[in-house]
């Protein structure tokens, strides 16, 4: 990785954390759909990241992301779990059209490989937040309609996000 | 110790995750005192679970002997409730302190009845000649009928329950929540208990009396009971249907509510009026 895009994804990194804890964590629709779109960072991470520093980065962002939600924990426990799940799955579901230095993003990969791609993880994470959640509240009320709006919720503002921004990272 | 080394470093990654994972899991129980409680009851739970699984299959054993008991429990149930039913019939609504100074009851015969409208009527065998005036509340043994609509001089006609353009002031028994009854037009024996805010606890049995905050119908008389409850995302109320009290197919007796006080309250409802 270049130290461009090093400073790139610092940057990136505190935006996204920053815009979720300050804005995102608080556009709750009809308190079924929820936005966590911090979830697009460790996502989009370029392919040649180590594991290890994947799994290390979810845990950092989720703790940070807890920390200013005060849902310590939950966050973390998603965000290492989708960081660990990430390596295998892009190989499942894209691993043909990517090769290992390439970038995640709509110029390197088809809308429809990226709805395959990141949904499932966004499911999965959403999932872990919300059940964990429910379970730790005692409520389970729409839990799951909670996590299928949410997913998608994420992944409207996770697509908006890429428009904008996948220009800049041309290679 | 290489080999073991070399193993390690072989699923670094993965052994990073548990680690990870454990802290986080870590974290959740120790900083939120819910996971606390909640690890506590779950636990609690398959214990609970366990027991009462065993507890069930010895309850096949018994069962000859408890169906016994209780076939001869209900047998001196019911006959106690048939005493009941008739002593209560005739003496229930018999006058009680306030109620025996603010309210004059007339029983009366209901001499035709329908349910099967949108609008139902009931025509009662009293009228002015025994002081029945348009307005007065009528009620059954068990619950609300209905109102007064029209009188001549030996029957007065009352608007059944079941008739669409009557509201009834309700309360919630428990905990004093005024709502409105309204038929829905679909089943006799339901009726729409409407405009309960949904942060209003509420359980389904619940029973629902008159709210006394008209003077058609004193405080306290059996409306119904609560047989579903919806809540819908976007509204601020309840969906509430209720079954009714009074069973209307099979009405024979009612007892029409005279308000002493009524041309007090009316004069001073137009006083405020004007």
């Amino acid at each position: 990785m270049s130290q461009k895009s090093i400073i790139f994804y610092l940057l990136s990194l505190i935006g996204y954390v920053f815009l979720q804890a300050a804005l995102l964590n608080k556009l709750i629709i009809a308190n079924t759909a929820f936005c966590f779109f911090y979830v697009g960072f460790l996502l989009f991470l370029p392919l040649n990241t180590d594991k290890l520093v994947q799994l290390i980065l979810g845990f950092l962002i989720g703790l940070t992301i807890d920390v200013f939600g005060d849902t310590l924990g939950i966050h973390s426990i998603s965000c290492v779990f989708i960081m660990f799940a990430r390596p295998y799955w892009i190989k499942i579901s894209i691993g043909d059209q990517v090769d290992s230095n390439s970038f995640i993003n709509l110029q390197e990969i088809s809308l429809p490989s990226m709805l395959i791609y990141s949904t499932p993880l966004i499911f999965i994470h959403h999932s872990f937040v919300f059940l964990l959640d429910s379970i730790g509240s005692g409520t389970n009320y729409n839990t799951f309609l909670k996590i299928l709006f949410s997913t998608f919720f994420t992944f409207t503002t996770l697509y908006i996000i890429q428009l904008f921004l996948t220009p800049t990272q041309k290679k | 110790m290489r080999g073991l080394l070399r193993f390690l470093y072989k699923y670094r990654s993965f052994e990073l995750f548990v680690i990870l994972q454990l802290i986080g899991i870590w974290l959740l129980v120790q900083n939120n005192r819910y996971y606390g409680v909640s690890y506590l009851n779950s636990s609690n739970a398959i214990v609970g679970n366990v027991n009462q699984k065993v507890f069930n299959t010895e309850q096949y054993f018994t069962l000859r002997e408890v169906n016994q008991t209780l076939a001869e429990e209900n047998a001196l149930l019911r006959e106690q409730l048939s005493k009941y039913i008739y002593v209560n019939n005739y003496q229930k609504l018999a006058p009680n302190d306030t109620i025996a100074d603010r309210y004059e009851i007339i029983p009366s015969q209901v001499e035709r009845n329908t349910v099967s409208k949108n609008n139902n009527y009931i025509l009662l065998d009293k009228g002015s000649s025994h002081g029945i005036k348009p307005g007065m509340g009528v009620i059954g043994p068990s619950g609300i009928v209905g109102q007064v609509k029209t009188v001549s001089t030996n029957f007065s006609k009352a608007v059944s329950l079941l008739h669409s353009g009557i509201r009834v002031s309700c309360a919630i028994k428990r905990n004093n929540t005024i709502g409105s009854v309204q038929w829905d037009g679909e089943d006799i024996n339901e009726a729409k208990l409407k405009y309960i805010p949904r942060h209003v606890p509420i359980a389904i049995g619940d029973t629902i009396l008159t709210s006394g905050f008209n003077s058609v119908f004193p405080e306290g008389v059996p409306v119904g009971y609560i047989q579903t409850i919806d809540v819908r995302d976007n509204e601020s109320f309840y969906d509430i249907d209720i079954k009714l009290a009074t069973t209307f197919y099979n009405l024979s007796m009612t007892y029409i509510i005279k308000d002493k006080f009524q041309v007090e309250i009316d004069s001073l409802n137009i006083l405020t009026t004007e």
